[in-house]
C-alpha cells in the first residue's frame, strides 16, 4: 500500500522534543512521588490534547498532580469542585448585566471553564445537565451561552477525578461523555517507600516547590509536533484491528456488551504519536499502542452484567485483546513459532 | 555503516525472515499431504509386492518421484498464500523491538535503523511435528515393504461346459449330418432348438428347468432318432421282401406293401427324417402301386434304406443307450442275426435274452426289461415294461370237456410254460438257475 508520508518530523526536532518532555516529567517527578507511570501517561494525554478522567481514592495526589502540572506548563488552571447543585452556567460562565458606556447590557462573565487547564474535580458529583454542559467545552474546545459562542483558550485541558468508592448520591458519567476522555488513569495506592519519601519530603499545607519547564508557545509547538510524528500503514492497522477487536462476538472480546467507538482508535493513534514523540521517535510503534490501550480504552468498553457478576474488568478484556491481536495478522505456519528474541 | 548499506542490510534480513516462513508454509503443507501419500505409497507397495514381484526394483524411484510430487504441489500451494514482504517486515521489525523503524524507514518517514549482527531469527522451526509425521510415514512404507505378503496366483478360468444332455444330442446332431443319416432341416430344426436353450447366460444352463428342457430335447431326438431306425428297418424289411418275394402270396404281398407305406409315411412325416434323397424317394411312392412296382425298384428302394439306415447305424455308433433298429437284411436269412419266422426267417436260433434287446419273433406281444434296471439287482417290486400287446390266442385250441387229469394242451415239452406263462421275474429266476 503506497503510504502518503506527508511531513513529519526530523530526528533533531524528535530528540528536542523529547528532552523538554523529559524536564516535564522530571518536575511532576517532584511533585508526585511514586507515580511515574501515571505522571507519563499525563504528560502524553496532554501531548495528544485529550482531555483526560483520573480515578482514584481521595489523598492520592490527584489535585497535587493538575497544580503542579499548571505550574511546570505556565498555564492558567482553574479548578472546580463539582457537587449536585452545582449549574452548568457555573462552569461555563454567565451574561451578567453591565453598566457600559453604550448603556447596560449583558455582558458575559466567563466560568471557570476558560482555562487552559481545568481540573474538574469529583466530576461525578455534579448532576447529568451539568456534566452535559461539559460536552461541547471537551470536544469542541468553546462555549455557547445564550445564542453566543465563545472560545476556550488554546491549549485546553479538562483533568477530571472522580472517587470510585463513594458512590451514593454520585451520577455515573454517561458513555458519551467518557468517550470524549482520552484517558481513564487510575491513580493507584504508592509502596511504603514512597510514602517514606513523602513524609520526609512534604508538610501539610506546603505546596511543592516547582518551576516552570514550558511556556505556552513551546507547549504549543509540541503539540504540533505530535500531530506530524509518523504513523506507519502497519501500526494504524494494528490499531484498527486491536480496535475492532472490541466489537461484542470476538473470542477475545467475550463479556463486552458494547465496543471502542472510531474516537477510540482516533485516540489511541494521537496518544501512540505523543508516547513515540515522547519517547525521541519519529514515527508511532506498536510498543506505543500496547502501552496506551489500557489507558484509552478502558473506559470505553461496556461490559455486560455476566462478565461484571465474574469480576471481569475493562483491563482484563483489554489485556485479552492485546494478546489475541498481533502487529500484523498474517498467521505463522504451523511448524513455525515465534522466536523468543 | 552507510544508510544505504543499512537499507541493503534489513531488505535482506526480512526476505531471510520470509523464505523462512515460506519454507515453514511449505513444509505445513507437504506434512499435510504426507500421511495420505504415505498410504497410498504403502498400498502400492502392497499391490506391486503381490502382483508384480519383478517390478519392486524400480519401487524406490516410484516413490521418490511420488515424493518429489508432493513437494512440488506443497511449493505451488505455498505459492499462492505467500506472506507479503511488508507483513514479514513488521514481523521481524516488532519481534526485534524495533519500534516499526523499518516500516517507517520503507515509507522514507525515518532512516533506517543500524545493522544488527548477527541477526535473531523471529520465528523458529518446531521439528517436532514434521519429525513425527515423517516417522509415521516411513513407517507406513517400511511396513509395507517388510510385511509378508503372499504371491499373487492367477485365477483358473472358469469355463462352463454345455449340459450333458446338449452335448449328447449336439454330438448325435453332428455325427448323423456328418453321415448324411437325415434330412438338413430335421438338423436344423434339433440345433434351432438347442441354440435356443445355449442362448441363456451360461451360469443359467444348469438350472432345473433348463436341465429339464436339455432332457427333453435329448429324449425327444432320441425317441425321433430311434423312430427313424425302427421304420427305416421295417420299411427296409418290407421292400427287402417285396423285391425277393415273386412267389408269395397275394395276401402276404399287400401286407408287405401296406407295411412299406406305412414305414414310408411315418418316415415322411416323423420327428426325424431320413436323408433328403431317400425322402425325395419315399415322396414318389404311391402307396396304392406298390405292389405292382418292379423288382428292380424295389431292390433300389432297399439299398437306398440300408445304406440309410447303415449311416444312421455308423453315425451313431457310439451312443449304444439310443435303441436302434438294424436292417433287417443283415439279420433273418442273410446274416448271423436270428430270424423272425416266415419266408423272411433266418437260419439263427432265437436266442432267450432278459436283457435290453427285444426278442421279437413277430408276434404281437413284444417283451423287454426296463432298461434302467440293474437286472442284477431285481426286486419284486421292480417294474418291469411290458407292451400292451394282444395275447396270442390259440384259436384252433380244443375247449371241449376234458378228462380229469388230462391235458388241455400238449405243448411242446413244457416250453410253454417258461415262454408264455412266465412273468420276467420268474423268467430272471430261472435264467439264473441255468446260468
Amino acid at each position: 500500500m503506497e503510504e502518503s508520508v506527508g511531513v513529519t518530523i526530523s530526528e533533531n526536532e524528535a530528540a528536542a522534543a523529547a528532552q523538554k518532555i523529559g524536564q516535564l516529567r522530571a518536575a511532576l517527578q517532584q511533585v508526585l512521588f511514586g507515580q511515574e507511570t501515571l505522571i507519563d501517561h499525563v504528560v502524553t494525554g496532554l501531548l495528544a490534547r485529550g482531555h483526560l478522567l483520573l480515578e482514584g481514592l481521595p489523598g492520592l495526589g490527584k489535585t497535587e498532580l493538575v497544580k503542579g502540572l499548571s505550574k511546570t506548563l505556565g498555564l492558567e488552571a482553574k479548578r472546580v469542585q463539582f457537587t449536585p447543585d452545582l449549574l452548568p452556567g457555573d462552569i461555563t460562565g454567565n451574561p451578567m448585566l453591565q453598566d457600559t458606556p453604550e448603556g447596560r447590557a449583558f455582558v458575559f462573565q466567563p466560568g471557570p471553564l476558560f482555562a487552559n487547564l481545568v481540573l474538574a474535580d469529583e466530576i461525578n458529583r455534579a448532576s447529568p445537565k451539568t456534566q452535559s454542559a461539559l460536552l461541547e467545552a471537551m470536544q469542541e474546545r468553546r462555549v455557547t451561552v445564550m445564542g453566543q459562542t465563545h472560545p476556550l483558550p488554546n491549549p485546553f485541558f479538562v483533568l477530571a477525578t472522580q472517587n470510585p468508592i463513594e458512590l451514593e448520591g454520585t451520577y455515573p458519567l454517561p458513555e458519551a461523555q467518557l468517550d470524549r476522555f482520552l484517558f481513564k488513569l487510575e491513580v493507584r495506592s504508592i509502596s511504603a517507600e514512597t510514602l517514606e519519601r513523602i513524609v520526609l519530603n512534604r508538610e501539610i499545607g506546603e505546596e511543592p516547590k516547582v518551576t516552570a519547564v514550558l511556556d505556552g508557545d513551546e507547549l504549543r509547538a509540541l503539540l504540533d509536533q505530535v500531530r506530524r510524528v509518523f504513523m506507519p500503514q502497519p501500526v494504524a492497522s494494528f490499531i484498527a484491528r486491536l480496535v475492532h477487536a472490541t466489537q461484542p462476538g470476538g473470542a477475545a472480546a467475550e463479556g463486552v456488551k458494547y465496543g471502542a467507538s472510531p474516537r477510540a482508535a482516533l485516540a489511541l493513534a494521537a496518544a501512540a504519536k505523543a508516547r513515540a514523540l515522547a519517547a525521541g521517535r519519529v514515527n508511532a510503534a506498536y510498543e506505543d499502542v500496547r502501552a496506551l490501550s489500557p489507558a484509552v480504552l478502558r473506559h470505553r468498553l461496556l461490559l455486560d452484567y455476566r462478565a461484571r457478576l465474574e469480576g471481569i474488568t475493562p483491563d482484563t478484556v483489554v489485556a485479552r485483546l492485546l494478546e489475541s491481536v498481533p502487529a500484523q495478522d498474517a498467521p505463522l505456519p504451523d511448524s513455525l513459532r515465534a522466536a523468543k528474541i | 555503516m552507510n544508510a544505504v548499506a543499512d537499507a541493503r542490510f534489513w531488505d535482506r534480513a526480512v526476505r531471510r525472515v520470509s523464505r523462512r516462513i515460506h519454507s515453514g508454509w511449505w513444509l505445513d503443507g507437504w506434512l499435510a499431504a504426507l500421511i495420505p501419500t504415505s498410504l497410498l505409497a504403502a498400498l502400492v507397495v502392497l499391490v506391486v509386492r503381490w502382483r508384480w514381484e519383478s517390478a519392486m526394483r524400480w519401487m524406490p524411484w516410484t516413490l521418490g518421484g511420488l515424493l518429489l510430487v508432493t513437494m512440488a504441489v506443497a511449493w505451488w500451494r505455498m505459492r499462492r498464500q505467500a506472506e507479503p514482504m511488508e507483513a514479514t517486515r513488521v514481523r521481524l521489525e516488532d519481534a526485534l523491538g524495533l519500534h516499526a523503524a523499518l516500516s517507517a524507514a520503507q515509507a522514507g518517514a525515518a532512516p533506517w535503523p543500524e545493522a544488527r549482527e548477527p541477526l535473531p531469527m523471529p520465528v523458529v522451526f518446531r521439528p517436532q511435528r514434521p519429525l513425527a509425521m515423517a516417522l509415521v510415514g516411513l513407517l507406513l512404507v517400511g511396513a509395507a515393504w517388510w510385511v509378508p505378503v503372499s504371491r499373487y496366483v492367477p485365477p483358473e478360468l472358469r469355463t462352463i461346459e454345455k449340459p450333458a444332455a446338449l452335448r449328447e444330442v449336439e454330438q448325435w446332431i453332428d455325427q448323423v449330418k456328418e453321415e448324411d443319416a437325415v434330412a438338413e432341416e430335421s438338423a436344423e430344426e434339433v440345433e434351432k432348438e438347442m441354440q435356443e436353450l445355449l442362448q441363456r447366460p451360461a451360469t443359467d444352463w444348469y438350472e432345473h428347468a433348463a436341465l429339464e428342457a436339455a432332457d427333453q430335447l435329448r429324449e425327444m431326438t432320441a425317441q425321433d432318432l430311434e423312430q427313424l431306425s425302427q421304420n427305416l428297418a421295417a420299411a427296409e424289411q418290407a421292400s427287402s421282401a417285396l423285391a425277393q418275394g415273386h412267389g408269395l402270396p397275394n395276401g402276404l404281398k399287400e401286407s408287405l406293401a401296406q407295411k412299406l407305406a406305412d414305414a414310408s409315411r411315418q418316415l415322411q412325416n416323423g420327428g426325424m427324417k431320413p436323408s433328403q434323397d431317400l425322402t425325395n424317394a419315399l415322396r414318389q411312392l404311391d402307396p396304392s402301386s406298390l405292389k405292382g412296382m418292379s423288382q428292380q425298384e424295389l431292390q433300389k428302394l432297399s439299398d437306398q434304406l440300408k445304406k440309410n439306415s447303415k449311416a444312421l447305424q455308423e453315425a451313431l455308433k457310439n451312443s449304444p443307450n439310443l435303441k436302434l433298429c438294424d436292417c433287417a437284411g443283415d439279420k433273418p436269412g442273410k446274416g448271423k442275426a436270428y430270424g423272425q419266422g416266415g419266408p423272411t426267417r433266418g437260419p439263427g436260433e432265437v436266442p432267450l435274452s432278459m436283457e435290453e434287446d427285444v426278442t421279437d419273433l413277430g408276434t404281437q406281444r413284444k417283451e423287454k426289461l426296463d432298461g434302467q434296471l440293474d437286472l442284477q439287482r431285481l426286486a419284486a417290486a421292480d417294474t418291469v415294461q411290458v407292451t400292451d400287446a394282444a395275447p396270442q390266442v390259440d384259436a384252433a385250441a380244443d375247449h371241449s370237456p376234458q378228462a380229469g387229469g388230462a391235458l388241455r394242451s400238449a405243448g411242446d415239452g413244457g416250453s410253454s410254460a417258461w415262454q408264455d406263462e412266465l412273468v420276467p421275474t420268474e423268467r430272471e429266476i430261472l435264467k439264473r438257475y441255468f446260468r
